[in-house]
């Protein structure tokens, strides 16, 4: 119960205010079609810089948890997910928006969101010490194995190609070891004085996630103009409706913890697989997709509930459970904050405050997401050509304010135009990302390895003998493995239609 | 609208990969290089890989993109990446805010172009005050701002 003796921090002035400001925001940002979870997360690193470790996580923790539970009113009242996460929620929450039932199935989706996000958090304060225990006895080739554990897993779970995303992987690994080695401090690939440093891993996050985004939004500029009428209805009824549908709760909840814990699985997949197992326990499997109440409430519990869970991996090993952690993980380290047993420890009272103001995040997002549902149909109407240049500009300034450095904001926008390109092609940002996150920590520990094993029998029988790095390797392969057969069944499903 | 044979981009994945293994292998026999070679080799493997299955898969091997329609966008960007230090951030930010929004726009009356400058000033104000005053940021600046 350590997580209650730093509860109070949580309530100062300051983190409250930001912690305020990050729901709010999140809820708004989330609720703008294009603006997803990851792309507000990484957008906002930049300020969360000269920020404090705790008030700076706050706001990255707070906006995380309100941009997945503000997708949902777009998807809700456009049929356009706010974000991936939220992809499942149109298949119900639309119809209902349709049926002049809007209001309603916004409630619905707030306090679905709200019952699963605090399942998750508890999760996450219960689960992440024991496995930061585990994490103590890793040593240099364990930790190596892991970094490349958390590339593989994203590149095969958030890419359409299993080559291409570990190719991406390799990629954002190489790009990561530009500048000077960690270890022996020789310099590499320097072809420019600027790039001396390496690559500014803010830079890279903006650009990659931002500046794609907004190219996709001006080439596609989809037309908003859809009216809907929103109708008045009791939120106490609601509630009460809500938490009576208690089998829809608890499968999308568990289903969002279980996901959530799988590193790379992200808050898409726990929507769509606990949409479909409410369906099928349901008795009225005729209903979904017309508009049936279950659907939008598993849904959104189980992409709110996956949040938590989704920050264990992370905190305890460096593997992030979804995307959106990924670009979290650039958050910790960019505050010298190294994930693993230590955050408990030395950054105890950080990391306790961090994850205590998540579940106060919770509370937050249920009183302002029930309130700013009603005004969500003003901000979700904002005219495509404002939301591109405003986020433009702020990708701009955010990444030069970092280092006022202006090589930073030119490597942000080669970055993000090239992505654009690549993404055409079927490569994805995420495994670039990782790839660059975890670079220094998987070359580092190879390093170690390395001098290691050259006092030992050679690095090969270093890298690879013992339980432990057996099954982290094996634990890659299955991810590889698992990629390929969801690729597979995806190709021959599409042949069959 | 121009269409992309998604080959050539499995032909540049491959370049790509070849660059990077020469820039791994010609660094020398220093330590510091062992990783990037590795990587390098894996992504060769990859993209090899990937070049075999595009000759196997018989999908959509064509991609389109509006380059037209992004062209404004695509210039601005190089405007301030030519420009941004020479005439300040705060001045192109405001340029290619209205640029972005006029351009993108899809009404062009008057009315919209005053909502335009209207917007890009709130906005400016907005970046100004958390950029210069909140968070001390010293932007390249031209002439007053």
């Amino acid at each position: 119960m350590e997580f209650l003796n730093y509860f109070s921090n949580v309530f100062t002035f300051g983190n409250i205010l930001i912690l305020i400001l990050g729901t709010v925001g999140g809820l708004l940002l989330g609720a703008a079609p294009g603006l997803s979870p990851t792309m507000a997360v990484a957008l906002l690193i930049p300020f969360t810089f000269k920020m404090s470790p705790e008030q700076g996580l706050i706001m990255l923790g707070a906006v995380y948890t309100a941009t997945v539970a503000g997708g949902a009113i777009s998807a809700i009242l456009l049929k356009i997910p706010g974000a991936p996460a939220n992809i499942a929620t149109v298949m119900d929450g639309y119809p209902m928006a349709q049926k002049g039932k809007s209001k309603e199935a916004l409630h619905y989706c707030f306090i679905s969101s709200f019952v699963g996000g605090v399942i998750g958090i508890l999760v996450l304060i219960f689960f992440t010490p024991l496995l930061a225990n585990v994490a103590l006895k890793f040593g240099p080739s364990h930790m190596f194995w892991i970094a490349i554990f958390g590339v593989t897993v994203i590149a095969t779970l958030d890419s359409n190609s299993i080559i291409k995303g570990l190719f991406s992987g390799a990629l954002g690994l190489w790009l990561a070891t530009i500048g000077y080695d960690s270890v022996l401090g020789v310099e590499r690939f320097v072809f420019n004085p600027i790039f001396s440093g390496g690559i500014n891993i803010i830079a890279a996050l903006v650009g990659l996630f931002a500046i794609p985004q907004v190219l996709s939004m001006l080439e596609k500029k989809q037309d908003l103009s859809d009216q809907f009428q929103m109708e008045k209805k009791s939120l106490f009824q609601s509630m009460k409706y809500n938490l009576s549908r208690f089998k829809a709760l608890t499968i999308g909840s568990i289903t969002g913890v279980i996901i959530g814990l799988i590193p790379g699985a992200g808050g898409q997949i726990a929507g769509l697989v606990s949409y479909d197992q409410i369906k099928k326990v349901s008795k009225n499997k005729e209903n979904f997709g017309k508009g049936e109440p279950d659907g939008i409430i598993a849904a959104e519990s189980a992409n709110n509930a996956m949040v938590g869970p989704s920050l264990v991996p992370l905190l305890t090993l460096g593997v992030p459970g979804s995307p959106t952690a990924a670009v979290l993980l650039g958050g910790l380290l960019i505050h010298g904050m190294f994930p693993g047993p230590n955050l408990f420890t030395i950054y105890a009272e950080t990391t306790w405050t961090f994850i205590n103001s998540l579940l106060v995040a919770q509370f937050l997002m249920l009183i302002f997401g029930l309130y700013i549902s009603g005004l969500a149909k003003y901000v979700i109407k904002t005219p495509v050509n404002y939301m591109a240049a405003a986020i433009t500009i702020l990708a701009i300034f955010g990444t030069y304010s970092v280092q006022h450095n202006f090589a930073d904001v030119m490597v942000m926008l080669f970055l993000g135009v090239s992505m654009f390109f690549l993404s055409k092609f079927g490569f994805t940002a995420a495994p670039i990302v990782l790839g660059l996150i975890l670079g220094p920590i998987a070359e580092t520990n190879f390093s170690q390895a390395k001098i290691i094993a050259d006092t030992q029998n050679g690095i090969f029988d270093y890298l690879t003998m013992g339980p432990l790095n057996l099954t982290i390797i094996s634990l890659c392969i299955l991810s590889i493995i698992y990629g390929l057969l969801t690729e597979i069944k995806k190709k021959t499903n599409d042949k069959d239609q | 609208m121009i269409k992309i044979n998604k080959l050539s981009s499995v032909v540049l994945v491959l370049i790509l990969s070849i660059l990077l293994a020469y820039a791994s292998f010609s660094g020398g026999t220093s330590e510091a290089y062992i990783f990037p070679k590795l990587l390098s080799t894996v992504m060769i493997i990859l993209s090899f890989l990937s070049l075999v299955l595009y000759f196997y898969n018989k999908n959509e091997k064509i991609t389109e993109v509006d380059i037209k329609k992004l062209s404004i966008y695509l210039g601005s960007l190089l405007l301030f990446l030519v420009f941004g230090e020479l005439l300040g951030f705060y001045f192109l930010a405001v340029l290619i805010f209205l640029i972005i929004c006029y351009v993108y726009s899809e009404k062009k009356n008057k009315k919209s172009i005053f909502y335009n400058f209207l917007i890009t000033l709130c906005f400016m104000i907005f970046i100004y005050f958390l950029f210069a005053i909140l968070l001390k940021v010293q932007a390249p600046r031209f002439f007053l701002f």
